[in-house]
């Protein structure tokens, strides 16, 4: 088993997947949503998320150092690992895709208007089939390299925001009147946390040292990360204003000024620079994620092979869903992939093998 | 097959290729820098005026390339391109039109609008204005009643180009908290928010300078008013806040003698409350006056200290009072954004009223106090401790 991350690397490797792409936008979704009090969306959000974050943990250590896409492993047959496998690969796939349209779109609205999105969408594939062919740890490495550097930014970025913007367009942060609208808005919130889909693919042992403290604490600190986003948007932005941008935390970072570091004055540049890489590596994690499960159905293929076919896969389906305006489409379809991956799969397997434990000790 | 080292070499520089062919890269030499923008609307017709900054040529006197004003001796030569038309395309198309390089907006330090266009409406040309990509969304929007001409014919003494002559003054009295920026940005939330009222800086030129010369009032997108910059101190206080953001030198006159204070507003709390329909405000001021200098050589005593402090919070409730009758009554917005603060105390009658109605009727009382330190490098009454 030399395919397993540590703790560190497996906060990291989490952060970094499921804050790719919804860092950019989530402020405009929850502010439509939950208003003013989304922090209370958010962290209920990040504990249920936690909860089925631990679930999948607790089914890879019953399987000690295998994951359900292993044929002919402890739950099910073969044909049933396969079924399994296929539904996972079209979610990581969906994943996949949906990361790449946004990140392209992103470059597309604010950065590179003119150029084409055949020439991003090439130069991003191959980096990202490069890190997918070099397997988990190396990409565990890679995160644990990229992300304390994003965060360090992102936080002096976010500290800025609340500094220099309004603390008035925060105001109220708990509104009674709302609390329905709090607990509705959670379904928004499937798509910016579903990241953490990518442990499925994480081989862990039974005996492995603090792995559900270590994926508890990853949520939680991702819903902290979150409302510091959400908050800070709002703060520079206005309540009123932040749901006519498609892109609020772009337009935010540019509002952040430091006069005082001449070398410094275009913060939206340096935190791009970072959080490109720190988008780069999400999606090679749910690149990577895509050619684990697909190495382990078919066990005899090549893993370059795979890897070029599914950079292939991945290129041509976000090259079609760039030309259309199909990203409301796609989050509804990763919306239901994600509660069948997170909240439904998962469970029954883990009740599938805890019925299996129990009936062997008593045979 | 070629070698490992040779694929990766192709490898790498296939993407050097692929990142330099960026469509959008366009050399800076080959982009006209625009500093400054006016837009001013008459009979119908837009015009756009736009100072252009010719960074690959310099004069020793004035403008050249056809333009006129611009540059002094050490910075750039600027012109101005001129563009009319029935829409802001066509104008803007104009633009393009006289000019030889694509123009770029990302150095524009100041949009000003004339008084004509801002009277008419301004909320197309905000619009126009959010989608672009070009924009800084933090550079200053002005309102100007002068002819946009005026301004490029003016040498400015603190830049070599109007724009930035704008945005020095500006930020110069920012500093010294005699002012407050509205940026587009702020506009833009103004703008999309339930109680869209403000103010911005408006601009003029005199004695050939550029000054800023008041504020105008804005319901909506509409230019109502104007409030004259000498009389604007109740006005920058109430903008500003507490936290010592704005202070104004003010000479408090005794009989014959004067003493002049630096006065700064110090907390600011706005309490708003709500009950049997209607709206009232309560507006804890707490000023810090600090002794500047007085008039002649009298030395300063309690007892005149005290006389003092009562007449110059007289004047402060005066000030506030004039600035909140003309946001209330006279011009019947709520510019000060009081609506923040009674939105945050009572969200769910805020959602449910129609604010700007609500506004007119309400009533403010405020509670001014004002604490009178002493200067610590001078002592104004020898052998005497403070408060003498």
């Amino acid at each position: 088993m030399q395919d397993i991350v540590t703790n560190r690397q497996l906060f990291f490797l989490i952060f970094i997947s499921t804050v790719t792409a919804s860092i950019m936008d989530i402020s405009k979704t929850i502010a439509l949503s939950a208003g003013r009090g989304a922090w209370v969306t958010i962290a209920l959000s990040s504990v249920v998320y936690a909860a089925a974050a631990a679930i999948i943990i607790g089914v890879n250590k019953t399987l000690d150092g295998k994951t359900v896409f292993d044929p002919g492993n402890k739950p099910a047959g073969k044909i049933a690992v396969f079924f399994v496998s296929l539904f996972y690969l079209s979610f990581f796939f969906t994943l996949s895709v949906y990361y790449c349209n946004s990140f392209i779109l992103v470059v597309k609205t604010n950065f590179l208007p003119n150029t084409p999105i055949w020439s991003d969408l090439l130069a991003s594939t191959t980096l990202l089939g490069y890190i997918a062919y070099k397997g988990i740890t190396n990409a565990g490495r890679l995160a644990e390299i990229v992300t304390p550097l994003f965060l360090a930014v992102a936080s002096i970025i976010f500290l800025l925001m609340f500094f220099e913007g309004h603390i008035n367009y925060i105001l109220p942060l708990y509104d009674a009147s709302e609390r329905l609208s709090y607990l509705t808005a959670m379904k928004d919130t499937i798509v910016p946390f579903i990241g953490f889909a990518i442990l499925t693919v994480v081989p862990i042992k039974a005996k492995s040292q603090r792995k559900y403290s270590a994926v508890i604490f990853t949520l939680v600190f991702i819903g902290l990360f979150y409302i510091a986003d959400v908050y800070g948007c709002y703060a520079m932005k206005g309540f009123d204003e932040i749901i006519f941008e498609n892109y609020p935390l772009i337009d935010a970072i540019r509002l952040v000024q430091l006069p005082a570091v001449e070398f410094l004055q275009r913060l939206d540049v340096l935190y791009m620079t970072v959080g490109f890489m720190r988008v780069l590596v999400g999606k090679a994690v749910i690149y990577l994620s895509i050619v684990e499960i697909v190495c382990k159905m078919f066990a005899k293929a090549n893993r370059l092979l795979i890897v070029v076919l599914t950079g292939a896969a991945i290129y041509s389906a976000s090259l079609l869903a760039g030309q259309g305006q199909i990203k409301p489409l796609m989050v509804k379809i990763l919306s239901i992939e994600s509660i069948a991956a997170a909240f439904i799969i998962q469970p029954l397997i883990l009740l599938i093998l805890k019925v299996k434990k129990h009936a062997s000790k008593k045979s | 097959m070629l070698p490992k080292k040779a694929r990766i070499i192709a490898l790498t520089a296939s993407f050097s290729v692929i990142f330099a062919g960026c469509w959008d890269s366009l050399d800076i030499n080959n982009r006209d820098i625009c500093t400054a923008v006016i837009a001013d609307q008459e009979r119908g017709a837009y015009s756009f005026y736009a100072e252009i900054a010719n960074v690959t040529a310099k004069v020793q006197q004035g403008g050249q390339n056809g333009g006129q004003g611009g540059g002094g001796d050490q910075g750039p030569a600027t012109y101005i391109a001129r563009g009319h038309g029935e829409s802001f395309a066509e104008t803007r198309l104009s633009i393009d039109n006289n000019i030889n390089k694509q123009i770029f907006l990302g150095a524009v330090q100041a949009l000003i609008i004339t008084e004509n266009m801002a009277k008419k409406g301004i909320l197309q040309y905000a619009y126009r204005i959010r989608q672009s990509l070009d924009y800084r969304k933090t550079m200053d929007v002005l309102v100007t009643s002068d002819r946009p001409d005026n301004f490029f014919s003016v040498k400015p003494e603190n830049s070599s180009t109007v724009g930035f002559a704008i945005n020095y003054t500006l930020r110069s009295l920012e500093r010294s908290g005699k002012t407050f920026h509205m940026s587009l940005d702020d506009l833009l939330q103004k703008l999309a928010s339930k109680n869209p009222s403000y103010l911005l800086s408006s601009v003029s030129v005199k004695n050939g300078q550029i000054m800023l010369s008041g504020y105008s009032v804005f319901d909506g997108d509409k230019d109502i008013g104007f409030i004259p910059y000498e009389k604007a101190k109740g006005t920058i206080f109430l903008m500003l806040g507490g936290g010592g953001k704005s202070k104004f030198d003010y000479p408090v006159m005794d009989g014959e003698e004067s003493v002049t204070f630096e006065v700064s507003l110090k907390s600011m709390k706005i309490k708003a409350d709500y009950s049997m329909g209607k709206v009232s405000f309560t507006l804890d001021m707490k000023f810090t006056a600090r002794l500047l200098y007085p008039s002649n050589a009298v030395r300063i005593t309690s007892e005149k200290l005290d006389k003092i402090r009562e007449k110059l919070k007289k004047q402060l409730e005066s000030e506030i009072s004039e600035a909140l009758f003309l946001s209330r009554a006279y011009y019947k917005c709520d510019y000060f954004s009081m609506s923040e603060a009674f939105r945050i105390a009572h969200p769910g009658a805020y959602k449910k009223m129609i604010w700007k109605d609500e506004f007119v009727k309400a009533s403010f009382s405020t509670n001014i106090k004002v604490d009178l330190k002493k200067n610590y490098s001078i002592d104004y009454n020898p052998g005497k401790e403070w408060p003498y």
